[in-house]
């Protein structure tokens, strides 16, 4: 029953840790494509 | 009970494989999606193979033969779209979504369902960019690089490519957000970074660049849709505006995605000589952090490819000086690579064929780029056949080379038979000498001063256009062995005997049977089995 709990968890982490993971890359890349339009504006409206 | 007992044998007769037309639309199934993109790049290979021998044909002679000036403009700006985003880029998907979860012990990608979503955008986009041949005013023509105001003056291509581009991107990004997470949540217990497989750091790494840049050429081409639909100004000079900020954006994506493209086939590399070569790779840590500094530095150097239109002195110097940086972390690899061949027992079968052929023409590619660094030599080479020559030498020798070379060496464990060798050596032979008698002579004529982007040429430079086109057929018509020994192997190919299929090949995938079941490591593999893949 512990063995099973045991794996649950494990399985449970990895589950977070993979959603985590792809939500930080996809906001960095999501910063990237936003990111240099912003930096364009800003040049170009000084 | 008996039912389970059933249902059981069922499962294990199945090995839970889905079949007809679902198994490939619905796949979820690393090995079935690596497959579908490798396919796809191949074909892409050949679509994009065709419209370089539009070009070399139209090149043959002087004057214009066979294709008007526009015709031969979109040929060269789709040659290059098709093999970066639709041959070489993919290829390199496939042959992570195959391998990277075999090699650190993972049942599968992280994202399965949206690993099935990056692959099937790819038909769509490429079908959008090639259907804008039969448009009114014909395919894209402004080169690759789709530079306004050029770019801006395409007929009804002009949205199809930009809507192209953006699904191509967003297709990469999901693929390398697959792997960044599969490699970092998903390895076995025990298969700590430093036991990689080199092909899987430097896919992380490859990964880490796709996710910084792609959306960085997203956000470019969404600017210029902005601007030729919505009013905008970003580049257009007459409302404030700045044209050359598109380069700088442009090239900022576009330097690494050179490193994007080539990578993996140094990690390929990594894995093949040392199989052949019965001995360790030199200098694991090393090739790791080579790999990392070169990613680094393939952020600022972008400006090399815009010498010639003008900057600060200062700006120059720094350009060139960091691009002549890449050479130390790119010569500490080949010197390891050479280092592990040295008094190793040698064996050259197709796969060490293919990386000894990657480390000698790559290395000239890499010289000739040393050359295209140095500002006041630039000024000459700049938009000549040296640059065509240069990119060519890094990209097929070099990009495409790595693929063939995975492929003849991972081909057996995925399919379980062994591919004809002789035939195979026949391909690498034939290539190898044609890939040189088609872009060598290239080197003399851009020295020479001929131009690229152009359909008709001054008489002098005849001579050697022959050359190069002679060896440009041969290339062509010597790559459908490849899809022949393919095929050859799969419905005809000797079973091969034993797990581990090279006699020194290391790594977690060998410990599998050949063909690699279905489903791989449900119960992740044990830290002796890790220890006795691991390089070092």
């Amino acid at each position: 029953m512990s063995m099973t709990l045991t794996q649950d968890d494990e399985a449970e982490k990895r589950k977070r840790g993979v959603r985590r993971t792809a939500i930080v890359f996809g906001l960095i890349a999501l910063f990237f494509y936003v990111g240099f339009m912003v930096l364009i504006v800003v040049k170009g409206s000084k | 009970m008996a039912e389970q007992h059933a249902q059981a044998g069922e499962h294990a007769d199945h090995d839970h494989k889905p079949h007809g037309w679902r198994r490939w639309v619905y796949a979820t199934n690393h090995k079935d999606i690596g497959t579908m993109y490798l396919v796809f790049a191949c074909t892409m290979f050949f679509i994009g193979g065709a419209m370089a021998m539009v070009i070399r044909l139209e090149l043959f002679k002087p004057g214009l033969q066979f294709v008007d000036p526009q015709f031969f403009n979109s040929m060269t700006t789709m040659h290059a779209l098709m093999m970066i985003f639709g041959a070489v880029m993919p290829a390199w998907t496939g042959l992570a979504n195959w391998m990277v979860p075999l090699q650190v012990g993972a049942p599968d990608m992280a994202l399965p369902r949206l690993n099935n979503f990056s692959f099937w955008i790819l038909p769509f986009a490429f079908t959008l960019l090639l259907s804008s041949l039969f448009v009114p005013g014909g395919a894209p023509a402004g080169g690759w690089t789709m530079y306004p105001p050029l770019v801006l003056q395409n007929g009804a291509s002009f949205p199809m490519l930009i809507f192209s581009i953006h699904l191509m991107g967003v297709s990469s990004i999901l693929g390398a957000i697959n792997v960044v997470v599969t490699i970092l949540n998903l390895r076995a217990p025990g298969m700590s970074l430093l036991r990689m497989p080199l092909f899987v750091w430097t896919w992380l790494i490859t990964a880490y660049l796709l996710i910084a840049v792609m959306p960085v050429l997203a956000g470019a081409v969404t600017m210029l849709l902005t601007d030729h639909f919505f009013g905008t100004t970003f580049f257009t000079a007459a409302g404030g505006g700045d044209p050359v900020m598109f380069q700088h954006i442009f090239w900022f994506f576009g330097h690494p995605e050179v490193y994007i493209l080539i990578l993996p086939a140094f990690g390929i590399v990594s894995e093949i000589i040392p199989t052949f070569s019965r001995k360790p790779l030199f200098g694991y840590e090393a090739m790791v952090y080579a790999t990392a500094s070169i990613a680094f530095l393939s952020f600022i150097v972008w400006a090399h490819h815009m010498f010639t239109v003008g900057m600060p002195l200062a700006a120059e110097l720094f350009f060139m000086l960091s691009t002549m940086l890449i050479a130390i972390p790119t010569g500490v690899k080949v010197f390891n690579w050479t280092t592990t061949m040295f008094r190793g027992s040698l064996t050259f079968e197709p796969p060490m064929l293919f990386a000894l052929a990657f480390l000698f023409l790559f290395s000239i590619g890499g010289f000739s780029g040393l050359m295209l660094a140095i500002v006041p030599a630039d000024y000459q080479y700049q938009d000549t056949y040296f640059v065509v020559a240069h990119f060519h030498y890094v990209l097929v020798p070099g990009a495409i080379f790595g693929i063939m070379a995975g492929v003849y060496y991972w081909l057996p464990k995925w399919v379980g038979n062994m591919y004809d060798m002789k035939l195979a050596t026949w391909h690498f032979w034939l290539s190898t000498i044609f890939v040189n008698v088609l872009f060598f002579p290239q080197h003399f004529l851009g020295l020479a001063g001929m131009p690229r982007r152009i359909p008709d040429y001054a008489v002098q430079f005849t001579d050697w256009n022959m050359v190069s086109s002679i060896g440009g057929f041969g290339f062509g018509l010597s790559q459908l062995l490849f899809p022949y020994l393919i095929w050859k192997c799969v419905k005809h190919g000797e079973p091969v005997k034993s797990n581990r299929v090279w006699e020194g090949a290391h790594g977690l995938e060998w410990e599998l049977p050949s063909p690699a079941p279905y489903h791989s490591w449900q119960e992740p593999p044990s830290d002796a089995v890790i220890a006795r893949g691991a390089f070092h």
